[in-house]
């Protein structure tokens, strides 16, 4: 029996998606009244051209809670702070200026108060932390993220960029930087060829601290801040790091690597310092694993930091204490030891393994990842930090570095 | 979908009900958003800035959360398109989209066909664009109508107009590009 009412497109469209919800009769009608077959056919026909024409999206690699992290942040610190684009964020915290490789964010409050800055007249900097050891500090994505930006606490300005000079020799690039580096006497399966040689420039930065800005950030955040140590508003902390020598194996004459970042397993490294509040990093285009080097060895003089007034103890005891630094970190960088002499290697867990280690009875920090493989080791020798990397397991990369 | 009730503490860190929708909807948000703007990071802006607003206009939590917040970045992301869409018809008589360098993903996906049906997107309404991006994003037709507000019963007839302006929009390319 047919009903004389014969269904809306609407309730016809509704078939093709949900037949269940449509009251049985409705749905019975239509398919039996042949004016109403049609049009459900021809319904049918556009909701399917539809599907097929509106676009799928794209491939998606996410990681929710990294960018909840980055949520949580923002609103932390109160509506909408400056945007952070999310694929940019992670890597510009592991190979931003502001952000050596050597340093974990809160730890970044006292080593990426690095600096160079221009001394002032009539300020006298004393300085404060020149490691000798290596230390590892791992730290996940989501709590590197929910970090806080040193531009809450104050005022960093930095050299616009760490980028590599080519050398004609390993002789001429040891002495432009005033450090010796030893090559291997026999190199591993897979890597082949002549290094070429680089010269790793000093780079330094300065961070001014600010109260104001630091209340304006645990206000917006909602949270209440330590009591300043005394002295600490308008102390400025200076770090300056290298010149240093890399050698590099299994690059092109025209692959000349473009930082520091690039050259050890970043792929996102940076030529110059391109960052601004509302538009984030620009960074050269990923040039994929295949552009990275087999192999990689540098030598480069460490971080070394002056302050104005304050103690590397008084920084550590005042950046633990911030209730914007996630309890985990703040642990594993209590854990660290002694402040003044171990340089923190931020580990990102997640990425690969690691595991502390000696070279010539040197501690050291090896890193390995298996897809890809990169292997590379870190550890501070004579007063000089040196990296062995590259496209290889740890075993062969702690055998180099072991000589 | 969270069934937990979301925040309880306004402009605080994000409450547990909170967390659990971000987990639960963010792929889907993003989703919506990518299908528009057909670059990843493009369309994780998006959801980042979406799930923002929504925690501060409804820091209590919504009833029907996934498809407000599916609605916000939908409408997000055509805005977007719209503003693009200058350069989407510069590209169309000029030849094959400028190298991106967000991945070769999308350099791959974006053919002729469709660049035009963006474009196509980005000129019909902005109703129609974001009920088709809803629906074909796996919303329910009850989902949809609470999204917008409106009866269920009337999500089929607009679905079926947005389906029926896409077309015509695309159909109207075809000819021009044609002729």
């Amino acid at each position: 029996m047919i009903t004389l009412l014969h269904p809306a497109d609407g309730q016809l469209r509704r078939i093709v998606d949900e037949p269940l919800l449509v009251p049985d009769r409705v749905r019975v009608h239509a398919h039996a009244c042949p004016r109403c077959s049609a049009r459900l056919l021809v319904i049918s026909h556009d909701a399917a051209e539809a599907g097929r024409l509106l676009p799928s999206a794209p491939a998606l690699e996410l990681d929710s809670k990294a960018a909840l992290a980055l949520v949580e942040r923002r609103l932390r610190l109160g509506a909408p702070g400056p945007r952070v684009t999310l694929r940019e964020r992670l890597p510009r915290s592991l190979t931003h200026p502001g952000r050596p490789a050597a340093t974990v964010s809160a730890i970044a409050l006292l080593v990426v108060a690095t600096g160079t800055g221009t001394a002032v007249a009539g300020v006298h900097w004393t300085q404060i932390f020149a490691p000798s050891q290596v230390a590892s500090v791992p730290v996940t994505p989501a709590e590197l993220l929910a970090l806080p930006h040193l531009s809450d606490f104050g005022q960093l300005t930095y050299a616009p960029g760490l980028t590599l000079t080519s050398e004609p020799s390993l002789a001429a690039a040891e002495a432009a930087a005033g450090v010796t580096l030893a090559l291997p006497s026999a190199l591993p399966q897979g890597v082949t060829g002549s290094p070429s040689y680089f010269l790793v420039p000093r780079w330094s930065s300065t961070f001014t601290f600010s109260a104001a800005r630091a209340q304006a950030a645990a206000l917006a955040a909602g949270v209440a801040l330590p009591p300043l140590p005394a002295g600490f508003d308008g102390t400025q902390l200076r770090e300056s790091v290298g010149p240093g020598v890399v050698a590099v194996y299994g690059i092109g004459s025209g692959s000349i690597p473009l930082s520091l970042g690039e050259l050890f397993g970043s792929q996102h490294g940076q030529r110059g310092g391109s960052c601004s509040g509302t538009s984030g990093c620009t960074t050269p285009r990923s040039r994929g694993i295949s552009a990275l080097p087999t192999l990689a060895l540098m030598a480069v003089l460490p971080p070394v930091l002056a302050s104005t007034g304050v103690t590397v103890p008084q920084l550590e005891h005042y950046l633990l204490s911030l209730p914007f630094l996630p309890p985990s970190l703040a642990t594993a960088i209590h854990q660290l030891g002694s402040p003044i002499t171990s340089l923190p290697i931020p580990v990102l867990t997640g990425l690969g393994q690691s595991r502390p280690t000696t070279v010539a009875g040197n501690k050291a920090v090896l890193f390995a990842a298996d897809s890809p493989l990169i292997s590379a080791v870190i550890w501070e020798q004579q007063g000089t930090v040196r990296v062995v990397g590259g496209l290889l397991d740890a075993s062969t990369v702690l055998g180099l570095a072991r000589g | 979908m969270s069934t937990k009730p979301l925040g309880t503490r306004p402009r605080a860190p994000a409450t547990s009900g909170f967390e659990d929708l971000f987990e639960a909807e963010y792929a889907s948000v993003v989703r919506v958003a990518a299908r528009v703007l057909m670059q990843p990071s493009a369309a994780e802006d998006v959801a980042q800035e979406v799930f923002l607003e929504f925690h501060q206009r409804y820091p209590h939590g919504h009833p029907s959360a996934p498809g407000w917040l599916r609605l916000a970045a939908a409408h997000r992301a055509l805005n977007q398109l719209r503003g693009e869409r200058r350069r989407f018809q510069r590209e169309l008589r000029t030849g094959p989209e400028r190298e991106s360098r967000e991945n070769p993903e999308t350099l791959a996906l974006a053919t002729e066909t469709r660049r035009e049906v963006r474009a196509a997107l980005g000129r019909i309404k902005r109703r129609h664009g974001a009920l088709l991006l809803l629906r074909y994003s796996g919303l329910s037709y009850g989902e949809v109508a609470t999204a917008l507000s409106i009866p269920v019963t009337q999500v089929g007839a607009r679905l079926r107009r947005a389906e029926a302006a896409l077309r015509k929009e695309v159909d109207r390319d075809h000819i021009a590009s044609s002729s």
